[in-house]
């Protein structure tokens, strides 16, 4: 933040030098209204400053074989009845911002924040008590559709910036992460059954949404494409890893695999 | 003009009164020329109305075929004993059991009224008669003759006794023990403090005993040891209330009697279900309603004998799905030697209890004599089959065995399928007890049935006779519980004897298994072993 600010001043104190610049005499047509002469700005003896900071606007996919594992326990026919809900987090959507402070020549370091919203499937197995006879569980097995998982990675970083070419720079970078999950867990069962209750079909779940953080790493490339001084177009990739430990109002606690293989592209900008 | 019994069995053949049980006893197999001719005689009594179909019901073991129950008819009066039963198939007889009477000559106009007769057997037994409970007419077959009786049942402190009234002269024939229940036989002591699931009614934070998840209706009332009031509703002169129903105020029940009761009523329920496809005593999820601590322990030492042996060292069947099962003994106290828990406390008790309605809704197996003994012994073999269904096998509480009531009358039980003669039952027909008592030794000759039973599962040898059976063996002994079953639910006429429940578990066996099948081979072999030929 403190670098951010620096750079808003150094930018409104560098605006009137280019000002000056481009106001050269020329000779009118009409004579001019007389014009108060205004003060020249003092002049600045710092060479043209490079830019500091770099801005970065991803959208793109996060892949892995990321699995969100749920075990726990729900008391249903005065018995426990065990469940096991595992959803596929292997794919999805990914909006990041990030922001580097450029160290040196070409090392820096930044931060991002990325988001992936999923809303899934998730493969329920469980044992449902039977309501007459003790140890005579019911085995249940189906799909709960709708379960929502938000998975926040924040990614620390250092980096260093490879030019390829005068427009084309490739950044290597690495750091810790850390990642904020909330996710549906399963709080209760809907099943379907009949007397003599023998068998039971699964019809659905009951959900309660549950919040947990953890940590990891990251590490990836971001090649960017500078089309103007300021404005690059850009594409990063990104491998970063970690867990997070669910932990339900029943009992049931779920150990949800974070990260995977981030392919994005957007916006850089330096400033 | 003498009474002529017609069974029928394939070959019609002249026999005695019903009450002479060693009449036409055995029946042989039908054969395709005497099947016919009884076939036909039954047919023309259908349409004379003399037979009437009490029920048909589809073959829940064989799909394509159906049984018929007829009940004989003589102007509109039923004959008692006269019944048949007829398996078919596609219109054609496969089997027909059952006896029938012939000429019927008696006059029908009762002398005295229904009125008179409630009031005849009030004055004897000292209970007036509720309004569902009022003598019927019937013609039995009587010493050689026909004669028209009211019969009519009545519960009292010293037990249940179902009266019968000559409708001509109003005297009273006969007292029989109206009440289908354990006797009170055996020894052993023991409390079981098992867990068990209750499906209960929860109604603003009261849990009643009212299951609500099984078809039918299965509550549990406790009478709280009001014994006139047991009484009295016995009688069908009270309506049991909601105050009357066992309750429990978080779920957790810690009454033993209401919930072995209540649960043990459910699992026999589901057992039949299971088994048999069978829903409840009638097949129609007739309600299922237990009573418990109908009396006081603590008052035992001051009670009747009757009462002692009605409401405290037994349970019983009264009839309309509602199971009674005594108190027992205050803990310390032995009656021969043996101590008695809640009677409710066996899951073999409860199978029997209720099995005695199943046969109600079924062969309806006369409570009296060799009927009587049979009617017992199909209770006692499915309350061991259901305890054989839910426990796993072995000595001791909660263990399956062919111990009757061994989880409640410590030690030993109150009868042996394995060894009748060690609860001084008989094992052989020939040993069979030929008094009056205990409606001719209902659960005495039980023992025959019973043992036969045991051989035909597990094979052995029978102490009196010495004959080995080779037994279906434990693994199949599912396939003499549905002969079992089916012989006593769908082929037996309520009149029969051994000899007939040799005929019809033969039959049963080939229905389900084939002509010699090793279900047929231990069956017949149990009945020789027996005695029964």
């Amino acid at each position: 933040m403190r670098g951010l600010l620096a750079f808003v001043l150094i930018a409104s104190a560098a605006i009137p030098v280019a000002a000056q610049a481009q106001s050269r005499p020329r000779r009118p047509l009409l004579p001019q209204p007389q014009q108060p002469l205004r003060p020249l700005p003092p002049l600045s003896l710092r060479a043209p400053v490079e830019p500091k900071f770099r801005l970065s606007l991803n959208g793109g996919a996060q892949i892995s074989s990321n699995t969100s594992t749920e075990d726990g326990s729900l008391t249903i026919n005065q018995e426990d009845a065990p469940i096991h809900n595992v959803i596929d987090l292997s794919r999805g959507g990914v909006g990041e911002v990030g922001l580097t402070y450029r160290l040196g020549k070409r090392a820096w370091a930044g931060a991002s924040a990325a988001l992936v919203p999923r809303k899934l499937a998730g493969e329920l197995t469980a044992t449902i008590p039977h309501p007459f006879y003790f140890g005579q569980g019911r085995a249940v097995a189906g799909t709960i559709t709708g379960l929502t998982n938000l998975e926040a990675g924040f990614h620390g970083n250092v980096g260093i910036t490879v030019p390829f070419s005068q427009r084309t720079e490739l950044a290597l970078f690495g750091g810790p992460s850390v990642f904020l999950v909330t996710q549906d867990l399963i709080s209760d069962l809907n099943y379907d059954s009949t007397y003599p209750f023998d068998t039971a079909t699964l019809a659905g779940a009951a959900t309660a949404k549950a919040t947990g953080i953890g940590l990891g790493f990251n590490a990836g490339v971001d090649l960017s494409r500078w089309m103007t001084p300021k404005l690059a177009l850009g594409v990063l990739a990104r491998f970063s890893r970690g867990a997070v430990t669910l932990a339900g109002n029943t009992g049931a606690s779920a150990r949800v695999e974070t990260g995977g293989i981030t392919v994005a592209g957007g916006l850089r900008v330096r400033f | 003009m003498g009474v002529m019994l017609v069974t029928l069995a394939g070959a019609l053949v002249i026999g005695r009164a019903p009450h002479a049980q060693s009449g036409p006893a055995r029946l042989a197999f039908p054969t395709g020329q005497s099947l016919r001719a009884a076939d036909l005689t039954v047919d023309g009594m259908i349409r004379h109305r003399d037979l009437q179909r009490r029920r048909t019901d589809v073959d829940p073991m064989l799909p394509r075929r159906t049984h018929e129950r007829l009940t004989q008819y003589h102007r509109g009066i039923p004959v008692y004993g006269g019944d048949v039963t007829r398996q078919s198939e596609s219109g054609s007889t496969i089997s027909m059991f059952g006896a029938v009477y012939e000429h019927i000559d008696i006059d029908t106009t009762a002398a005295i009224s229904v009125d008179q007769a409630a009031t005849i057997i009030a004055q004897d037994s000292g209970v007036e008669l509720g309004p569902l409970n009022l003598p019927a007419l019937t013609i039995v077959a009587v010493d050689g003759r026909y004669r028209l009786l009211y019969r009519a049942k009545v519960f009292t402190l010293a037990g249940g006794t179902e009266y019968v009234v000559d409708a001509t002269t109003g005297a009273i024939v006969d007292r029989l023990d109206a009440v289908q229940r354990q006797a009170a036989v055996g020894r052993g002591t023991g409390v079981l403090n098992d867990t068990k699931k209750m499906s209960t009614t929860e109604t603003g934070g009261v849990f009643t005993a009212s299951d609500p998840l099984r078809p039918p209706s299965l509550q549990t009332f406790d009478m709280k040891g009001n014994l006139q009031r047991t009484i009295d509703f016995l009688n069908n002169r009270i309506q049991l209330s909601a105050a009357d129903r066992a309750v429990d105020t978080d779920g957790v029940w810690t009454d033993q009697a209401t919930v072995d009761a209540h649960v043990y009523a459910g699992y026999t329920y589901d057992y039949y279900y299971k088994r048999f496809g069978r829903r409840g005593l009638d097949n129609n999820n007739l309600r299922l309603l237990s009573v418990v601590h109908p009396a006081v322990r603590a008052d035992y030492a001051s009670q009747s004998a009757d009462t002692r042996s009605s409401y405290y060292r037994n349970a019983g069947y009264y009839g309309s799905g509602v199971m009674l099962y005594g108190e027992g003994l205050p803990p310390g106290q032995t009656f021969n030697g043996q101590s008695w828990n809640y009677l409710a406390g066996a899951l073999d008790v409860v199978g029997h209890e209720l099995t005695h309605g199943v046969t109600d809704y079924t062969s309806h197996l006369i409570y009296s004599g060799e009927s009587g003994a049979l009617n017992e012994s199909f209770s006692d073999m499915m309350g061991t089959a259901i305890e054989f269904f839910y426990q796993p096998v072995g000595d001791g509480p909660l263990r399956a065995d062919y111990l009757v009531g061994e989880d409640v009358v410590t030690p030993g039980g109150i009868r042996s399928m394995a060894n009748p003669l060690a609860t001084g039952d008989p094992d052989h027909y020939s040993l069979r007890s030929t008094s009056a008592a205990d409606n001719g030794g209902v659960h005495t000759n039980s023992g025959i049935g019973n043992q036969w039973y045991y051989l035909a599962i597990e094979g052995g040898i029978n102490r009196t006779s010495g004959l080995s059976v080779t037994g279906v063996g434990r693994a199949n002994r599912e396939q003499i519980e549905r002969v079992a079953y089916r012989a006593f639910t769908l082929l037996m006429p309520s009149n029969a004897t051994y000899a007939v429940a040799r005929a019809v578990t033969i039959q049963a066996a080939r229905d389900l298994y084939g002509i010699n099948s090793n279900a047929e081979r231990a069956v017949t072999q149990a009945w020789t072993a027996v005695g029964v030929n």
